[in-house]
């Protein structure tokens, strides 16, 4: 049997970086030294989420790939002997920023990049603002723990995004992700968001036939904007299994790290007895590369 | 450029095509599946645990019966990754263990097919021998 043990960092951010770094990295270290050999960061994790407005000063945050950030989390990722997913503002030129999420290998070395495709633009989330889509396609990353099927928070609501990446071979779907309620809305609307977020995803893993590995920021974070209410990232990281079962999930208001073991041979078990992927009627898809069915 | 076979049928026919030895070849091929993968499984457990000699010493043992079975397209690719895994990074070796994973599946299928071929008699003179 197939098994790999896996971890969520679910983490409030400060802008105090070396705070935000010592905390990443303990965390990261306790979730090894519990036999977790993949580690999976949640979105921008170096600091607080900074797209709550548009600002220029905040291109500043940003790096190239490799930069000072992929050095110090690969350091991490071979220290520990661990296959690490992290989430970066990458700098690829002058004017050109992406929200690139980076896997290191067990030696440090990268694995693979994947630049985030879906990016939103709505109240509190100013992404469009910060981010050039990604270009780099939905291709999973091979690592010596299985094949890794990366998407970034927005992607999560796309189930072409799931589907292309599993159908490009990914053993795991994996989220690192940034979302969270506005304060002001009621609690019957911030419960239909979570629970919509979760559904979703599930639903990514039943219809893919394979497990889904979400990790979100936790923690209120106010907004530069004095008008606005800032955003209280809701946590619950979890990870649910092939057929969309829920395996492990996080708190909603607090620190932690959720930890699995998967059972990797499962997906061909539940994927004999649910060939979705076989009956897909791809001769009748053609008009989902259209904006819309005018 | 030419294209590494899957099956070497040249090689099978000069060793195993002979008298008193024809009626091993099935069988050797039907074994040689069954261990390829279990060799695979082994490398991608080494290749989990980061530990890249072993790694090479596997695909070594891989290298050996691939070749001895024919399967020569497996046999080279497992002896670049017996050469040069130990040196390598492990995303580099990530990605040739990958391209291993997919030629045994290939080499399987083969073999399925040789197996079939010489099951309907097509090699008259082999069941002679």
């Amino acid at each position: 049997m197939k098994r790999l043990k896996v971890a969520l960092i679910q983490q409030i951010c400060s802008d105090n970086q070396a705070e935000t770094f010592a905390k990443t990295g303990s965390m990261v270290r306790q979730a090894a030294s519990d036999g977790a050999k993949l580690v999976v960061l949640q979105e921008l994790h170096n600091g607080t989420y900074f797209c709550q407005t548009e600002a220029t000063g905040q291109f500043d945050r940003a790096e190239s790939i490799p930069g000072p950030a992929t050095e110090r989390l690969g350091a991490l990722a071979k220290e520990l002997g661990i296959v690490l997913v992290t989430s970066l503002f990458e700098r690829r030129a002058p004017g050109l920023y992406h929200n690139t999420a980076v896997v290191f290998e067990q030696d440090g070395s990268i694995a693979g990049t994947y630049r985030k495709m879906h990016i939103p633009d709505d109240p509190g989330f100013y992404e469009k603002f910060y981010f050039t889509p990604g270009d780099l396609g939905f291709t999973p990353i091979r690592t010596s723990v299985g094949t890794l099927g990366v998407l970034v928070c927005w992607d999560q609501w796309y189930p072409e995004a799931a589907r292309l990446m599993a159908l490009a071979g990914a053993d795991l779907l994996i989220y690192p992700t940034a979302i969270g309620w506005d304060p002001t809305d009621t609690p019957e609307e911030q419960h239909r968001q979570q629970d919509a977020w979760v559904t979703v995803q599930r639903g990514h893993a039943v219809a893919n036939g394979l497990p889904v590995l979400s990790v979100n920021r936790v923690g209120f974070e106010a907004s530069p904007d004095p008008q606005a209410a800032g955003i209280r990232f809701w946590g619950t990281s979890f990870i649910a299994g092939p057929q969309g079962e829920l395996l492990a999930t996080g708190s909603t208001d607090a620190e932690e790290t959720i930890t699995l073991e998967l059972d990797l041979e499962l997906s061909e078990t539940v994927r004999r007895i649910w060939p979705f992927l076989r009956d897909r009627r791809i001769d009748a898809y053609g008009d989902l590369t259209r904006r819309f069915r005018d | 450029m030419e294209t590494v076979p899957l099956l070497d049928h040249h090689y099978l026919k000069e060793n195993y095509h002979q008298v008193g030895f024809s009626y091993l070849l099935p069988e050797i091929l039907e074994l040689f599946r069954g261990q390829a993968t279990l060799h695979l499984e082994t490398i991608e457990q080494h290749l989990a645990m980061g530990n890249l000699h072993e790694v090479a010493l596997e695909a070594h043992t891989l290298k050996g019966a691939a070749g001895s079975a024919g399967a020569t397209a497996l046999a080279l690719a497992a002896h670049h990754l017996e050469e040069t895994a130990a040196d390598s990074a492990i995303s580099e070796v990530s990605q040739q263990v990958h391209a291993l994973h997919e030629l045994v599946a290939q080499t399987a299928d083969a073999i399925t097919m040789e197996l079939v071929r010489l099951g309907t008699g097509a090699d008259t003179d082999v069941s002679l021998l």
